[in-house]
């Protein structure tokens, strides 16, 4: 039997009201999820500033665009993309992908052994140490879930640079992470 | 994709849902640039409506109440005018043609002296504009007229040139005659204090500024179009009326 009832989710009352422009619909979407898309910017961008000011300014398309959702995924998943898509619009702005050499960040952490347990946060400032090039592709491929063919659309290079710039970046934090003595399955 | 490889496979399901607290400056920034799209609502749309309504209405009002006249044209809504003989057509909108000057302030003194009778000694007030003010003549340069003569046809006006070196403020001084009222007068004269006014322009042009002037008093006097000076140089012929009535 199909569905008789259509019972509008929360989630559609909100995105109904934000689409009036009722400010505390708004303040409500934000708090759910800006906490997380800080998350996916600091990934692609390193510096809490720079992670910030791109919250802002997708959060800000989210509103104005509001209208055009038309909600065929979830609520969370169109913000996410509009974050990523913002992040490198930032990182596009700041410098050219790929065309520069860049040094890897080098940090204290990554060639000893942490003391506590691993966490997240320990895990993105791995990610954070990467080279701009690594970083990027090994986000938008292994987190984000694009394949190569869309990567090379959306940051202008070629299905072999990306795949090329991915196994490097794996290289880099298995490194990192053998270092700690992190065991994975290797299947 | 992805999952095949461990590496991606752990980093991905480690930050699953990771979370990081944002500054409320973000939220201020977000906030400021979405206030301006709530007005965006249909009521609205009727409160600015209503606004532009309100400022036509009373910008309509404002120009019925008060009206925009011709600028330079003397409009005194209180005041009463008074016939001139009609061939004396000026209306007291020529303040750039000084030699029309002296029948501005027989027009003027004639509305004044009907105002009051009682004076004798006329002072000419010479109004440019509605808006600025009115220039006063002191009561010595000016001469004494004799108003039955003003309108009489025996009053000729002369068209001697005017050499401004030989008519000085003080030859005005005395109680002139009505020949006097010949004389066109100098710039001078309409200021108080008219010597220092006096300026160093070049001779040359002020004696032909006064030519010119001189001569096209007498076709304002009669109502004759005015005619435009002349220049030695070659000048392009436009037929207008060509141009108009094709």
């Amino acid at each position: 039997m199909g569905r008789l009832l259509h019972l509008p989710t929360s989630e559609e009352k909100l995105i109904k009201q934000c689409r009036k422009g009722d400010s505390k619909a708004q303040r409500e979407l934000f708090n759910c999820f800006s906490s997380q898309m800080l998350s996916v910017g600091l990934r692609y961008l390193r510096s809490q500033e720079d992670a910030e000011e791109v919250l802002s300014n997708t959060f800000i398309k989210v509103f104005n665009k509001i209208d055009q959702f038309k909600g065929d995924g979830p609520l969370g998943g169109w913000v996410r993309r509009i974050m990523v898509n913002e992040s490198l619009n930032f990182l596009k702005y700041k410098r050219n992908l790929f065309l520069e050499v860049e040094e890897e960040n080098h940090s204290a952490f990554s060639h000893q052994k942490l003391q506590e347990d691993i966490n997240a946060e320990h895990l993105l400032l791995m990610i954070a140490e990467l080279p701009l090039g690594y970083r990027t592709v090994f986000n938008l491929y292994a987190i984000e879930g694009y394949n190569h063919r869309e990567i090379g659309d959306m940051l202008g290079i070629s299905e072999n640079t990306s795949k090329s710039q991915l196994s490097k970046a794996r290289k880099n934090l298995q490194q990192k992470l053998a270092v700690n003595e992190i065991i994975y399955q290797e299947k | 994709m992805s999952d095949n490889n461990p590496i991606d496979s752990y980093f991905k399901n480690s930050l699953e849902g990771h979370e990081v607290k944002a500054s409320p400056e973000v939220w201020e920034r977000v906030a400021a640039e979405t206030e301006s799209k709530s007005k965006r609502g249909v009521a609205w749309v009727f409160m600015r409506a209503a606004v532009v309504v309100l400022m036509v209405s009373v910008g309509t009002w404002y120009t019925a109440e008060y009206p925009i006249t011709e600028i330079g044209v003397v409009v005194n809504p209180t005041t009463t005018v008074v016939d001139g003989k009609p061939n004396n057509a000026t209306k007291g909108k020529e303040p750039t043609n000084k030699a029309a000057t002296p029948a501005d302030p027989s027009k003027a003194s004639k509305q004044e002296s009907e105002e009051e009778t009682k004076r004798k000694k006329v002072i000419p007030i010479m109004k440019q504009r509605q808006r600025s003010a009115p220039i006063y003549v002191s009561q010595e340069f000016v001469p004494e007229v004799d108003e039955s003569q003003l309108y009489s046809d025996e009053f000729e006006l002369s068209t001697a040139t005017l050499d401004p070196k030989e008519v000085s403020v003080y030859d005005q001084a005395k109680p002139g005659k009505v020949e006097d009222m010949n004389k066109p007068v100098t710039e001078s004269a309409f200021y108080p204090d008219g010597a220092e006014v006096e300026e160093e322009a070049d001779q040359d042009i002020k004696t032909k500024l006064y030519a010119y002037a001189n001569s096209q008093f007498d076709n304002i006097k009669n109502g004759r179009k005015v005619e435009l000076p002349r220049t030695g140089k070659p000048q392009l012929q436009i037929n207008l009326n060509r141009i108009f009535n094709n």
